[in-house]
């Protein structure tokens, strides 16, 4: 037990690991139809490390697409990490560039979500050292698993929804810890509604981008004006 | 795709996925933000979680699906409801997967 790993930082991590582990073996059940060797995917899982960008991008290995169609759907697929970054930078900022740039390489939905939670917990403390070795753990099981699919392929049986709903309900349960207030439902649900509207026309994830910014902005608009009074 | 084909293409990937990652650590860095930003951030968390996990709840391939054969949506009124009561991430995750496993099962 050190500054990293200990038991606060385990607890925090093992839903993503949960989550991770199914979901991961059938990345690399993916992998192996498609022709990507283990190696090729732990290269893939460790250097883009992102669930649904190498679920999209397999497909399209898969269906022999170009490399720079793939590369530019992955780049509109990940550009909603820039929000996490964006949001978690204040809790980093007295930290290193070293530790910076190493931090931003774990920047995933599940990583952030559970940071972004505990650092704003106000009954338990949560370091930066914990917040990186959470991020790098749950990359950890997301690479093993992921080799693990690719070797073992259809030997094993996954049920692909099932499994990805454990991490939709990890997410509902770490939203639902950021209802603080009215202002902060009605900004998630509005952001919500609005992505499904977009969805017909921002494919790849880009309604997510959109619906965030037009909220968020719309939410801090609105309640500046409130405080103003 | 050969197998250099393949690992131009990760490291394609990489690249324009690290950008987004690392940018706002050295764009914005230790210095104060702006009183708007300040706010526009406390919506933003909120905002990005309820637009992926609407987008995972509601859409299937054939777009929106408000049906009452949308598993994921029947399967979120209690996680919601737990999760609110129990405030606790563990409860939530096994009552999503024990509703959805029993939906899918009875629902065939």
């Amino acid at each position: 037990m050190n500054r990293f790993i200990n038991i606060g930082m385990l607890k925090a991590a093992w839903p993503i690991c949960f989550g991770y582990i199914p979901l991961g073996l059938a990345c690399g059940i993916l992998a192996q139809k498609v022709g990507v060797s283990p190696v090729e995917l732990a290269v893939m899982s460790i250097m883009v490390f992102a669930g649904s960008g190498q679920f999209i991008a397999l497909a399209m290995i898969g269906s022999g697409s170009g490399i720079i169609s793939i590369v530019l759907t992955i780049m509109i697929v990940n550009l909603r990490h820039i929000f996490y970054g964006t949001m978690l930078n204040k809790y980093i900022a007295e930290r290193g560039m070293l530790y910076k740039l190493l931090f931003a390489q774990e920047i995933v939905d599940e990583t952030s979500a559970v940071n972004m939670t505990m650092f704003q917990r106000e009954d338990e403390e949560w370091t930066t050292d914990q917040a990186i070795a959470q991020s790098y753990t749950s990359h950890m099981a997301w690479i093993t698993a992921t080799v693990m699919g690719d070797i073992l392929g259809e030997a094993v049986y996954i049920d692909t929804a099932l499994v990805s709903y454990a991490l939709v309900a990890m997410f509902i349960g770490l939203w639902s810890f950021h209802f603080k207030n009215s202002w902060l439902v009605l900004a998630g649900v509005g952001s919500g509604v609005l992505a499904l509207v977009l969805s017909p026309w921002l494919t790849n994830m880009l309604n997510v981008v959109v619906a965030t910014l037009v909220v968020s902005t719309l939410a801090a608009a609105v309640t500046g004006e409130e405080e103003k009074e | 795709m050969s197998t250099a084909e393949l690992y131009l293409c990760i490291f394609g990937m990489f690249v324009v996925s690290y950008i987004p990652r690392a940018l706002p650590f050295v764009v914005l860095g230790n210095r104060p933000m702006p009183k708007f930003f300040e706010r526009w951030l406390t919506y933003v968390p909120t905002s990005v979680f309820g637009a992926l996990i609407f987008s995972s709840v509601f859409l299937d391939s054939n777009g929106v699906n408000f049906g009452l054969d949308n598993i994921s949506m029947l399967a979120s009124v209690p996680v919601l409801i737990v999760a609110a009561i129990k405030k606790s991430l563990p409860y939530s995750i096994i009552t999503g997967l024990a509703a959805y496993g029993m939906l899918q099962y009875l629902m065939g």
